[in-house]
């Protein structure tokens, strides 16, 4: 490499701060570097961060076993015997397994991975304030679940309408309680990576431990269960026929308000954590 | 001090982390130019680049640069370019991609083109837009190099930033952090190899089990290093004679066989340059041939506890 002889981009450093990002255009000569684009927005950058790992590709396989599930159900059984098996796709194998598992990966992974890169100094390294880190991993995170788990999604809202209930309830069911339930668990597990560094072990006890067994135990403890609001919030179009063992209480539009509430005081939570917390060599 | 002193200070700053001792009571302030920041692994050099770019908060004391608290004020950042501890790169995005959003995240005008500008000037014009997953250490070293430098700051944190390198690659880094203090930045920068600071800074800072023992231009902090008392295995036809001369004119105070089993001697010297002095001479005074001469304990533990010692026996 050369000796230096000239200082990177002087000219941004002239401007004063407040101006730097109000400043006209520049012409732009052929041959000149691209324009930074959306990858280099907090969210842009971070969506990559969250989304171009290896193991998405593998994640991405489980919403598509579920939606492989629906066709062989479409196709082997008749109306009635459909009936109940599509609450069980939507409620407990799309909102009660593949949303949570996969906003555990992509949630805790959002500062995790930082943490095991090396790079969480550099997020905290930006000049503007960090609850606009978090909001935008989380976002990011929120954003790649409810995209992984689309074919899920979709073979839910196939098996709802094909048994003849009311296509609009079972699209805004869906749809909601996926967006939902999705927030609220890609929130939580944000919050959790940056508490604990084995964020992906413990937001997997509390899946399997938590949501799968212990809330469905006593009805009380439905309350404290995100998956018990969104499978509440999934079952729109059929509220009568839901299994009430590992449904909340509360109506629709009280559990639809739990899950956002849910997903915006974890990333309150979350953005003083990362204003509060030292980052040692090893990470948070 | 150099002029503008007080752009990096330091003023009586501990750190613990539980029952650890990171820092002990540090103070120091740092204008332009290139400080070294010396010490063997776990000295606590990390721990103060980390406070001073604001990962870490001090236990007791208070951090500044540029007049303002780097761990609650963001806009400290905006003037402060930081090389972690670490791996510290994105590995799914390109070099200029992730320059590039750091820029942009940190005020730049035009992000595009300064991540493209610095990425020329660390050398890594060619590689730019390829993903830094399939780098080698010393190029994703440079995308470090890179993301620190691309906002333009005019303060420095660079936390062994040759790791990795080969030694053409060394050779280029410490001209280029050289440059950067010459062009009126202030620059940390944490190294154990002293020579290695030579090169590029105007001032070293020694830090030991937490503790600052040194600091001073380089020439006065190798002389602190190199004359110090020492252990020297020699050895050679007639060494028992060059022995008894040593020992005759109190050159060493100790002569002993060698423990080692390795033949010749093992001298004791208070002061590693007289002896290094008075050697040649002595030798063809005794007629002896020296096949070796091999100081013993050189490791920069034994260096450095030599400072530790000196530092609580005269004061800094």
């Amino acid at each position: 490499m050369s000796a230096p002889s000239t200082r990177p981009q002087e000219q941004p450093q002239e401007q004063p701060p407040g101006r730097r990002e109000q400043g006209q255009r520049a012409r732009r000569a052929p041959g000149a570097p691209p324009r930074a684009g959306f990858g280099t927005t907090l969210f842009g950058f971070s969506l990559g961060a969250v989304l171009l790992r290896g193991r998405t590709a593998g994640l991405a396989a489980l919403p598509l076993v579920v939606a492989a599930v629906a066709v062989v159900v479409l196709v082997l059984t008749s109306v009635p015997a459909r009936y109940g098996l599509q609450t069980t796709l939507a409620g407990d194998l799309l909102i009660g397994l593949v949303v949570p598992i996969v906003a555990l990966v992509l949630g805790t992974g959002a500062f995790g991975d930082e943490r095991e890169g090396g790079t969480l100094p550099l997020l905290r390294s930006l000049s503007r304030p960090r609850w606009h880190v978090v909001v935008a991993r989380a976002a990011a995170a929120w954003v790649s679940t409810v995209v992984v788990c689309l074919p899920a999604a979709a073979a839910a809202v196939v098996l709802g309408v094909s048994v003849n209930l009311p296509a609009g309830d079972v699209v805004a069911g869906v749809a909601l309680a996926t967006v939902l339930t999705s927030a609220a668990y890609c929130g939580l597990f944000v919050l959790l990576s940056l508490l604990a560094r084995r964020g992906l072990l413990a937001g997997l006890a509390y899946v399997v431990l938590w949501e799968t067994f212990l809330a469905g135990l006593a009805p009380a403890l439905r309350g404290l269960s995100i998956g018990s609001y969104g499978r509440r919030v999934v079952t729109l179009a059929t509220p009568g026929d839901v299994p009430l063992g590992t449904v909340a209480a509360s109506g629709t539009l009280t559990s639809a308000l739990v899950l956002a509430a849910v997903a915006v005081v974890a990333v309150v939570l979350a953005s003083w954590r990362l204003q509060r917390t030292d980052l040692t060599s090893g990470g948070a | 001090m150099s002029a503008g002193a007080g752009v990096v200070e330091l003023d009586g700053v501990s750190r613990w982390f539980g029952d650890t001792v990171a820092l002990s009571d540090v103070s120091f302030a740092l204008g332009a130019g290139v400080t070294g920041l010396l010490g063997h692994n776990g000295a606590g050099k990390s721990t103060v680049l980390s406070l001073l770019a604001g990962s870490v908060r001090p236990s007791q004391g208070r951090v500044r640069v540029l007049g303002g608290d780097p761990h609650a004020e963001p806009g400290v950042h905006r003037a402060l370019g930081v090389v972690p501890d670490g791996e510290g790169t994105w590995a799914h995005a390109s070099a200029h991609a992730q320059v590039a959003f750091l820029a942009r995240q940190r005020g730049v005008r035009d992000p595009g083109r300064a991540a493209a500008a610095v990425l020329e000037r660390v050398g890594l014009a060619e590689a730019a837009h390829r993903r830094v997953g399939g780098f080698s250490k010393g190029m994703r070293q440079r995308v470090r190099l890179a993301q620190a430098l691309v906002h333009d700051p005019q303060v420095l944190l660079l936390d062994e930033p040759f790791n990795g390198l080969d030694p053409a690659q060394r050779r280029a880094d410490v001209d280029l952090v050289a440059a950067l203090g010459a062009e009126g930045r202030t620059v940390l920068v944490s190294s154990h190899v002293l020579g290695e600071v030579e090169r590029m800074a105007s001032r070293v800072l020694v830090v030991v089990n937490g503790r600052l023992v040194a600091e001073g231009e380089p020439a006065a902090i190798r002389d602190l290093l190199v004359d110090r008392p020492r252990s020297v295995h020699l050895d050679g036809p007639r060494v028992l004679e060059l022995a008894g001369l040593l020992l005759a004119e109190g050159v060493v105070d100790a002569v002993q066989r060698d423990p080692a089993g390795r033949g010749g001697v093992l001298v004791q010297a208070p002061r590693a340059t007289a002896l290094a002095e008075a050697v040649p001479q002595l030798a063809r005074r005794a007629g002896a041939t020296l096949r070796r001469v091999d100081p013993v304990g050189e490791d920069l533990e034994s260096t450095f506890a030599h400072l530790v010692r000196r530092a609580r026996g005269a004061g800094r």
